[in-house]
């Protein structure tokens, strides 16, 4: 391939994933989602604010979030990671492929010079923009709401300890990280999964499914045995980036189970767009 | 385009990823565990001088607890799961504990999801937090005491000289005619080469089949203990390094200040038997403790087979509510000549609590510890 015809098909590509991230960006019902994932911090926030007794218990750090604002942020990640951003990004994933072929467009992508394998990389590439854009999103909402209501300073640790605000900062952007990898995981379950079918509610819930039933399945203590491959088996290992110092036990295999989850579903998904016959 | 000339071919890619993963996750790990571990020679003996001079003053590391000890389920705030941050949790199930350690000072954090149960001292100080309970409590060591150092240092000097050697003598003579003491073939923990000694009962009759202790080969300090109960080769508790480093831990880990908003407790040396320098009395036996709950009375029996038997304090039983009354209640009844009571049985260990207050306690099975209960010697009247 000569060095001009290579520009062009760099050119090319950049375009294919501006047109994609301007397709999920640019729906409505995307914006709709956003406002859903955005609200459950302010939700929190605002009802601890108002109750008076402050709050005592409840799930995650919900009772942690008086005493500093980054909490909110917390908190809100940890109630949305079981379902909420799960049903976010299998929307996008599911969309991705059997969306096109729905709408009947997916054989125009492939009958204009766009080979099928750039064509998975730039869906694989939004869906991977999207998931860090969502769970940035819900962290962005709960810092800023957070320390509008309850101020910043120090944040306390699990481990008892305390690190600066800019510490804890870094630490929230390490759990953005940490979950955006994970739910890329399920992201490329999605995508594989919407190459099967033309239908994308079906490739959305079959991923939901497959979220909550390994969610279930994994809290079942006589299914021990195979917990440690369950897609969401390290998704709240994320606790471990707030001890003091940062305990890597349950983040390393974490990191490795959703890296080859995104392996093996990214080149099954592969596998399948190249060689089936594409006529919607 | 050739994109559907050869179909089988493309899928051939996730099919070898597949496997690849496959094998990293479930084969490498059991091939590194099976790899032999080639190291001089070294016998029982020798093992057990090496623990006595073992020089270690600081380490870090990783430590996997398992027990499966086969204990009826708990009931829930008594622990159980697999990532409950309370100290009992450790009965049962998998848990992960960090530790560091530096001359008087450690740092023990048990992990679990979302939560941390750390107790640390830096030599004058013992903090325990919980995150879960938003709770640290400190009390002042004793040991810290000039005066009382002083003594322990005249006091240690006035003991006779015992050479590690002396004092390996002295335990296997005190081992040898209850514990037959092997090598076993070496191990790697945490990384690390290490030796294997196996100490086993010399009469059946226990619960316990062996115990399995490695020892580093560099350092000589034990990096894993395995208890097997008999006639089983899964461990009921399993507790070793999965990663170890004899680097002297970073001084900062040592120091503790409760966060902001936390509730602290203060604990006085006179109050519960809490503390390490209350620890000798209470492990004493010795019934005149005041608020001592457990200390035994009698043993029946020798060995492993021992059944050590005690008395629940006056009107404790009675007055066992909520989760404890509850779980008491959930054992099975037996009765015998000697009287009725619970029974708690799991693979290494069985305790019955009899309906007059008495509780035994012993490396044995059920049938051997009512036969217990029944012996004259635990009758304690």
């Amino acid at each position: 391939m000569s060095a001009p015809e290579a520009t062009v098909r760099a050119g090319v590509s950049t375009r294919f994933l501006r047109s994609e991230l301007w397709l999920v960006y640019g729906r409505r019902r995307n914006w709709v989602g956003a406002l859903v994932l955005a609200s459950v911090p302010v939700i929190l926030a605002v009802a601890v604010r108002l109750s008076s007794s402050g709050a005592q218990g409840g799930p995650g750090f919900l009772d942690l979030i008086t005493s500093n604002g980054l909490f909110v942020a917390l908190a809100a990640l940890t109630l949305e990671l079981p379902l909420f951003l799960p049903v976010a990004v299998a929307t996008i994933a599911g969309d991705a492929v059997a969306g096109e072929a729905n709408l009947g467009t997916l054989r125009y992508l492939i009958v204009t010079p766009v080979d099928r394998t750039r064509l998975l990389a730039v869906k694989f590439a939004a869906m991977v923009v999207f998931t860090i854009s969502a769970t940035v999103l819900v962290a962005g909402v709960g810092v800023l709401l957070g320390l509008a209501l309850f101020g910043g300073g120090p944040l306390p640790t699990l481990s008892g300890t305390t690190l600066s605000f800019a510490e804890g900062l870094g630490r929230l952007a390490l759990i953005c990280g940490y979950i955006s990898l994970c739910l890329v995981a399920l992201g490329a379950i999605g995508l594989f999964v919407s190459t099967l079918t033309e239908q994308p509610i079906g490739a959305t819930i079959t991923v939901l499914v497959l979220t909550l039933a390994s969610q279930i399945m994994d809290a079942i203590p006589q299914l021990s045995a195979i917990h440690e491959y369950l897609p969401t088996h390290y998704w709240l290992a994320f606790g471990d980036l707030l001890r003091d110092p940062i305990a890597t036990e349950g983040l390393r295999p974490g990191i490795l189970s959703a890296l080859a989850y995104v392996a093996v579903f990214t080149t099954a998904a592969w596998a399948r767009l190249t060689t089936r016959d594409i006529s919607s | 385009m050739s994109t559907t000339s050869r179909p089988a071919l493309r899928w051939a890619v996730p099919a070898g990823v597949t496997a690849l993963v496959l094998s990293g996750a479930v084969l490498g790990p059991a091939l590194s565990a099976s790899a032999e571990v080639e190291l001089p020679e070294r016998t029982p003996e020798q093992l057990l001088t090496d623990l006595q001079t073992a020089d270690v003053d600081a380490f870090s590391g990783t430590v996997a607890h398992h027990a499966d000890l086969g204990l009826p389920s708990l009931p829930s705030g008594m622990g159980g799961g697999e990532h409950s941050t309370d100290a009992a949790s450790l009965l049962d199930g998998s848990h992960d504990l960090r530790v560091w350690a530096a001359g008087n000072s450690a740092r023990v954090s048990l992990h679990g999801e979302m939560g941390e149960l750390t107790v640390v001292t830096d030599g004058e100080d013992l903090w325990t937090w919980s995150s879960d309970e938003q709770t640290a409590t400190h009390a002042d060591l004793p040991a810290h005491d000039p005066a009382a150092a002083a003594a322990a240092a005249e006091a240690r000097a006035a003991m006779p000289t015992a050479t590690p050697e002396a004092v390996t003598d002295a335990v296997l003579q005190a081992l040898d005619p209850t514990t037959t003491v092997t090598s076993g073939p070496n191990v790697t923990v945490a990384g690390r080469p290490a030796y294997v000694l196996v100490l086993e009962p010399a009469e059946p009759g226990s619960l316990v089949g062996s115990v399995r202790v490695a020892v580093d080969a560099g350092e000589l300090v034990p990096t894993r203990v395995q208890v097997f109960p008999a006639g089983s080769s899964t461990p009921a508790l399993d507790v070793g390094f999965t990663s170890l480093s004899f680097e002297t831990p970073d001084a900062d880990l040592f120091s503790f200040t409760p966060p902001p908003g936390a509730t602290v407790e203060e604990r006085t040396s006179d109050g519960h038997g809490m503390l390490p320098g209350d620890l000798p009395s209470g492990l004493a036996g010795n019934a005149d403790v005041p608020g001592d709950v457990w200390s035994y009375a009698a043993r029946v029996g020798t060995g492993w087979s021992t059944v050590l038997v005690g008395r629940v304090p006056a009107g404790a039983l009675a007055a066992a509510e909520g989760d404890a009354a509850a779980f008491l209640g959930a054992l099975p009844r037996v009765s015998g000549d000697w009287g009725s009571g619970r029974l708690l049985t799991s693979r290494l260990f069985s305790a019955l609590v009899t309906d007059d207050g008495r509780v035994l306690v012993g490396a044995v099975d059920g049938d051997t510890l009512t036969a217990a209960a029944a012996d004259p010697a635990a009758d304690l009247g």
